[in-house]
C-alpha cells in the first residue's frame, strides 16, 4: 500500500529517469557540424541529414515540446498541498 | 591570440560541450529542428496589417508549413539558414508545397493569406458570355438538348445580349439525368467521360470546385479553408477530382467528334428521355454501342487524370447513388 513518498525518495526517482531517446538527439550525437568557414548558424547544427530524416526527427520533436508543454500546464494547474509539519525557517 | 580558423572553429567546441548535457542538448535540437517554438510572435496576428512585409509573409509561411508539413517546414528552415532570400524562399517554398500537394495552386505566400487556394470551374451556362468561353460545351447543349442562347432586347446596351434561358436550362438537366444515370451503368469507358461531362455541363457533379464559379462560391456564403493539414488533403482531393472531370470532359468532347455511333446513340437517348419526360414515364431504355468499350482502370490509376481515373471516379462517387 501506497504510503506516500518523502522528498528524497521524490528527488532520487526523478533522478533516475533516463534522458528521452529522440530521433533528433541520435542525429545530434552521430552528426558532426560543417567544418570551417560558414555562414549563418551552419556551424552549429549537424550537416548532411536528408530532409526525410529531418522530418521525421521535427514531427517528434514538436510533438514532444507539445508534451511537455501540456505536462507544464497541469503541473502549474496543481493545488498546493498544505503542510502538516512544522518549518521554523519559513518566516526567515 | 585566436586565429580566425580557432574562433571559427569555437562553436564546434561549444557544441561538442553542449551534447555532453542531456538539457543542453535537446535545447540544441529544438532550436535545430522546431526554431518557430521559440518565436513568442503569433504568425497571423504578426501578419495582420502587415501583409506587404516580408518577414511578416516568411513566419506565416513558416507557422504554415509547421501545421502542415514538417517536410516543408526543415527544408525552409534549412534554406532560410544557409541565406535565402525571399524572392528564393517564396520559390521554393511555393514548389515543395506544389510537390507535396500536387493538385493545390499556389505561387505566392502573399495568397496563402486568404486561407488555403482553390481553383474554380464553374460554369455560367446561362451568362451572355458562355458560348464564346466554353463554345464545345455550348455545342452540345445546342446540337443534342436543343438549347441556346437566345437573343434579349437591351436597347441600353451597345452589343447584342444573348444568354441560353434558365428555364430552357432547367429543363435541359431534367432530361440529361436520367441519360447521365444510363451512363453511368454502363460502367465502361467512354461512357464514363460522358457522363462526367454531362455532371459538369449541367453542373451537378457534388465537386464545389466543378459547379460554382469563385464568385458563386463565396457569394454563397462559403469560407476560405485554414491551413491545417486534414484541409489541405481534402482540398487536394478535391482538386484531384475536378482535374480529373475536365480531363474526362476533353476527352469526351472529343468521342462525339470522332465517333458517329457514340454522337448518335447520344442523340437517340437525350431525345427518348425527353419524350418519356414528356409522357411522364418512370422508365426509359436506352442502348449504347458496344464496339470499343473498355471496362478496366488500369494500374496506377489512383494518382493520374486520364480514362482510367475517370472510370474509378465514376464508380467511387456516382454509381452508388446509382
Amino acid at each position: 500500500m501506497f504510503n506516500g513518498l518523502t522528498p528524497i525518495q521524490l528527488y532520487d526517482i526523478l533522478a533516475a529517469v533516463e534522458p528521452v531517446e529522440l530521433k533528433g538527439l541520435a542525429l545530434l550525437r552521430r552528426r558532426q557540424p560543417r567544418r570551417g568557414p560558414t555562414n549563418g548558424a551552419g556551424c552549429w547544427f549537424p550537416a548532411e541529414t536528408s530532409s526525410r530524416t529531418l522530418a521525421e526527427a521535427a514531427t517528434e520533436m514538436m510533438a514532444y515540446l507539445q508534451s511537455c508543454e501540456r505536462a507544464t500546464k497541469r503541473l502549474q494547474a496543481l493545488r498546493p498541498v498544505p503542510l502538516t509539519v512544522p518549518v521554523e525557517e519559513w518566516p526567515l | 591570440m585566436s586565429t580566425a580558423t580557432d574562433l571559427q572553429d569555437a562553436s564546434r567546441l561549444l557544441v561538442r560541450g553542449m551534447k555532453q548535457d542531456a538539457t543542453l542538448s535537446l535545447a540544441l535540437v529544438a532550436a535545430w529542428l522546431d526554431p518557430l517554438w521559440f518565436s513568442k510572435v503569433d504568425p497571423i496576428d504578426d501578419l495582420a496589417g502587415n501583409e506587404g512585409d516580408e518577414g511578416a509573409l516568411t513566419l506565416f509561411a513558416l507557422g504554415v508549413a509547421r501545421t502542415c508539413s514538417p517536410l516543408l517546414y526543415v527544408e525552409a528552415v534549412q534554406g532560410l539558414r544557409s541565406g535565402w532570400t525571399f524572392t528564393q524562399f517564396e520559390a521554393a517554398f511555393c514548389a515543395g508545397f506544389r510537390r507535396e500537394f500536387r493538385f493545390l495552386p499556389l505561387s505566392s505566400i502573399e495568397e496563402m493569406i486568404y486561407g488555403v487556394p482553390l481553383d474554380f470551374s464553374g460554369l455560367e451556362q446561362t451568362g451572355p458570355e458562355f458560348a464564346s468561353q466554353h463554345p464545345d460545351l455550348a455545342a452540345v447543349l445546342d446540337r443534342y438538348f436543343d438549347v441556346r442562347p437566345v437573343a434579349e432586347p437591351r436597347p441600353w446596351r451597345d452589343e447584342p445580349y444573348a444568354a441560353i434561358p434558365e428555364a430552357d436550362f432547367e429543363a435541359a438537366s431534367n432530361v440529361a439525368r436520367p441519360v447521365i444515370r444510363s451512363l453511368v451503368a454502363q460502367d465502361c469507358q467512354p461512357y464514363a467521360d460522358l457522363a462526367l461531362m454531362l455532371l459538369y455541363l449541367f453542373s451537378i457533379t457534388g465537386n464545389s470546385l466543378l459547379d460554382y464559379t469563385a464568385d458563386d462560391y463565396w457569394e454563397a456564403g462559403y469560407e476560405a479553408l485554414y491551413w491545417e493539414r486534414e484541409h489541405l488533403e481534402m482540398a487536394g482531393e478535391a482538386c484531384r477530382e475536378a482535374r480529373i472531370v475536365l480531363d474526362a470532359t476533353d476527352r469526351a468532347l472529343a468521342v462525339l467528334d470522332a465517333r458517329s455511333d457514340v454522337a448518335g446513340a447520344l442523340a437517340e437517348c437525350v431525345a427518348a428521355s425527353r419524350a418519356a419526360l414528356e409522357r411522364n414515364e418512370p422508365h426509359v431504355t436506352f442502348d449504347w454501342p458496344i464496339r470499343g468499350r473498355s471496362r478496366r482502370a488500369g494500374q496506377g490509376v489512383q494518382r493520374g487524370t486520364g480514362p482510367g481515373a475517370g472510370l474509378l471516379l465514376v464508380r467511387d462517387c456516382y454509381a452508388q447513388e446509382n
